[in-house]
């Protein structure tokens, strides 16, 4: 077996030993990250008395708050052929799926703060326990969907076979966000504190509510918004078969899995620098 | 020649003392890594060196102690051992499969059950799941939880929750084992338990490092000891050796402690009519050179203590001399009554010289508490470690049973006491 070797040398000196031990060490992470993720979701659930409730409330909430500002005229829906509730909670579930992405790393990471200064186990496994716990999410959120398709009488069309890459776009790119942000999120708290702000600011930014608009500032702001072409290409493949925004999609997921890749290098050299600096 | 295991060179380690520049230590730290530079090994401002050249080798079937007070570095060595931390300087490198056992329990979340704990912390450790499944019901067997393992661990006490986790960690099979302290905490019972299982461990021609302040831990099962003082290696070597400087060390600074406080601490104050009270006291002889405190080794089965008292009145009364035995930590070992009756005039000054029998003492410090009881309950005086009593620790020729041996031929007997009083005046 060879000897592992800890010293003072950054571990970007040796490319193919750290692409090694990064691919050794995801594949070793998968029954802990799982472990980790059930263990997190259990114990969310069963404290609460609402229970799962607590999965499908916020989307609702948000759909009302969206559908009241429609009625009064406060939000423009043109172009939109289906019933505006069915329209705005598919676009509110799709974004959360994004949101959930972006919190989950920093929040699981910061809650294993004392498991992180006291054991060497792959750090990617608290990454595969955030995603795990954000699809947990995600798919009881879509049973909410399936209810209120069917309540409407609304059938999606055949697009839908290409909306799994929709949603692993989003995953990913939620995911990069969040691993990016790990880094100072662990060594100051401002990160947390504005998190939540900033999402908000972002989903205003983003056509969740509303359709985009064809000209003006907010306009130029959605084509070059990720977000919002992800969104709007998911939107359009559920309710009209075909998207425009499909291959601008394929591109975001593309650029998103490159920084992925980054984000993981990143990732992995903050922690021996963090722990020493929370460890007890 | 044994296989080497653990070899640890030049290794050293700075910290920061200040939180924010820690933090902007960090990040920056951090970039550095990220354009393949080390960390700068200067020390830059607040910063100190928290470990520094420390060399070390750990081979197959060797159990090593590392001993030092509280902050000398000991639990800083382990996380860089175990590369949760990076060195500023030096290398670790590591042959085999080593475990760090810093914490048991580790990934425990109160809410579960104890049940669905163990194989949340069975893959933290890294064990394999379907191992630890198979060996389910071994574990809460040796865990000795009961009825309690499907209940959620908030409701267990600590001790259950530290018998849980050393439960799974026993089922680890490292090459390699890292121990901080973890033994230290849980009932005698399961101390015995621990013990008996890392013998085991031992004996399975494995290496334990091991991280301890704690002298007896050590001592019972160390072959070699390095001993850290603020940072740096003091001395290293067999474990009798490095525990008796260690010991003599530890002493000393009592003693620094004791020369600083000369004068009697009183307890029960409220009880004290100070009718009769201590004025000087010694110990083994007048002129003992240590004071009031004194090192013996551990089959020395007799000790001299001499007591002068101060009158403020005159007294014509009986009362008991009453002398406890403790450890530092407060801990009563013994104690024991001798009667006696004084007839003096105030002013008078009375020596009581008392020949006290030992019990059978394990190396370690400690002390005598002493009070003059009068009838009624009242005292004449009490005084808190008016003595310090050292043991000195055994040596290869003086192990534990030849220092037992060595007191059964001496006529001792296990108890503790007073033996012989004799009534002196310091005048005569």
């Amino acid at each position: 077996m060879e000897p592992k070797i800890f010293q003072n040398k950054s571990f970007l000196l040796e490319p193919k030993k750290m692409v090694r031990e990064m691919i050794h060490d995801l594949w070793n992470c998968r029954h802990l990250g799982w472990t980790l993720a059930v263990r997190d979701i259990k114990a969310k659930y069963r404290s609460a008395w609402l229970g799962l409730a607590w999965a499908f409330l916020p989307p609702i909430a948000t759909t009302l708050v969206f559908v009241v500002l429609q009625n009064q005229q406060m939000l423009k829906s043109e172009g939109v052929e289906v019933p505006y509730p069915i329209y705005t909670m598919v676009s509110i579930v799709l974004w959360q799926l994004f949101s959930e992405s972006v919190v989950a790393p920093l929040q699981v990471v910061n809650g294993s703060r004392s498991l992180l200064s006291k054991i060497l186990f792959p750090r990617e496994a608290l990454v595969v326990s955030a995603v795990v716990q954000v699809c947990f999410n995600f798919i009881i959120k879509l049973f909410l969907l399936f209810f209120v398709f069917a309540w409407w009488g609304i059938l999606p069309t055949n697009g839908i076979i290409w909306l799994p890459l929709v949603l692993l776009a989003l995953l990913a790119l939620g995911i990069l966000f969040g691993v990016l942000i790990v880094p100072i999120g662990v060594f100051y708290q401002d990160v947390i504190f504005s998190l939540s702000t900033v999402l908000m600011l972002l989903m205003f930014l983003t056509p969740v509510g509303y359709s985009i608009p064809s000209e003006g500032l907010l306009n130029e702001i959605t084509q070059w918004n990720p977000m919002a072409i992800l969104i709007q290409c998911g939107r359009e493949l559920i309710f009209t078969g075909q998207s425009n925004a499909f291959i601008p999609m394929l591109g975001v997921g593309l650029i998103t899995g490159f920084g992925l890749a980054l984000g993981w290098v990143l990732y992995r050299a903050t922690f021996p620098i963090a722990v020493e600096r929370f460890s007890s | 020649m044994a296989e080497t295991l653990l070899k640890v060179e030049g290794l050293g380690k700075k910290y920061c003392k200040d939180l924010r520049r820690s933090l902007h230590y960090g990040l920056s730290d951090l970039c550095r890594e990220l354009v393949g530079k080390s960390t700068d090994s200067e020390l830059r401002e607040k910063e100190f060196w928290a470990l520094k050249n420390i060399s070390l080798t750990l081979k197959r079937g060797e159990c090593l102690g590392i001993i030092g007070r509280n902050g000398a570095g000991k639990s800083t060595l382990l996380k860089i051992i175990s590369g949760l931390v990076k060195p500023t300087i030096g290398r670790v490198s590591v042959h085999g499969n080593m475990q760090a056992l810093i914490e048991l329990g580790a990934g425990f979340h109160p809410m579960l059950t104890g049940r669905e704990n163990i194989l949340i912390n069975a893959s933290v450790l890294g064990i394999q799941r379907k191992y630890i499944e198979e060996k389910l019901d071994e574990i809460i067997d040796f865990s000795e939880i009961g009825d309690f393992i499907d209940a959620p661990i908030q409701s267990y006490s600590s001790g259950m929750k530290v018998r849980l986790g050393f439960a799974v960690a026993l089922h680890m099979n490292p090459d390699i084992i890292l121990i901080d302290e973890v033994l230290a905490v849980g009932d005698a019972r399961f101390r015995r338990k621990a013990q008996l299982a890392m013998n085991q461990f031992l004996a399975k021609d494995k290496a334990v490092l091991f991280v301890s302040h704690n002298m007896h831990h050590v001592l019972s099962i160390t072959d070699r000891v390095i001993w850290l003082d603020s940072g740096c290696v003091r001395l290293e070597g067999e474990t009798s050796k490095v525990a008796s400087a260690y010991l003599q060390d530890s002493v000393q600074h009592l003693e620094e402690a004791d020369s600083k406080n000369q004068t009697f601490i009183r307890s029960n104050e409220a009880k004290i009519t100070g009718e009769l009270r201590v004025k000087s006291a010694f110990i083994d002889c007048e002129d003992n050179p240590e004071g009031r405190s004194i090192t013996i080794e551990p089959n020395q089965t007799r000790l001299r203590l001499i007591i002068d008292f101060e009158c403020e009145k005159n007294l014509e009364e009986h009362f008991n001399h009453t002398w406890y035995l403790a450890t530092t930590a407060g801990d009563s070992v013994a104690c024991s009554v001798i009667r006696d009756a004084v007839c003096v005039k105030k002013g008078d000054v009375l020596r009581r010289e008392m020949i006290v029998e030992m019990p059978p003492l394990h190396p370690g410090s400690f002390v005598l508490n002493y009070s003059a009881i009068q009838d009624g309950a009242m005292m004449f005086d009490s005084i808190e470690k008016i003595f310090s009593i050292n043991i000195a620790p055994y040596s290869k020729e003086n192990t534990e049973f030849g220092m037992q041996y060595d007191r059964m031929t001496q006529g001792a007997i296990d108890g503790f006491g007073v033996v012989q009083m004799q009534i002196k005046y310091p005048d005569e």
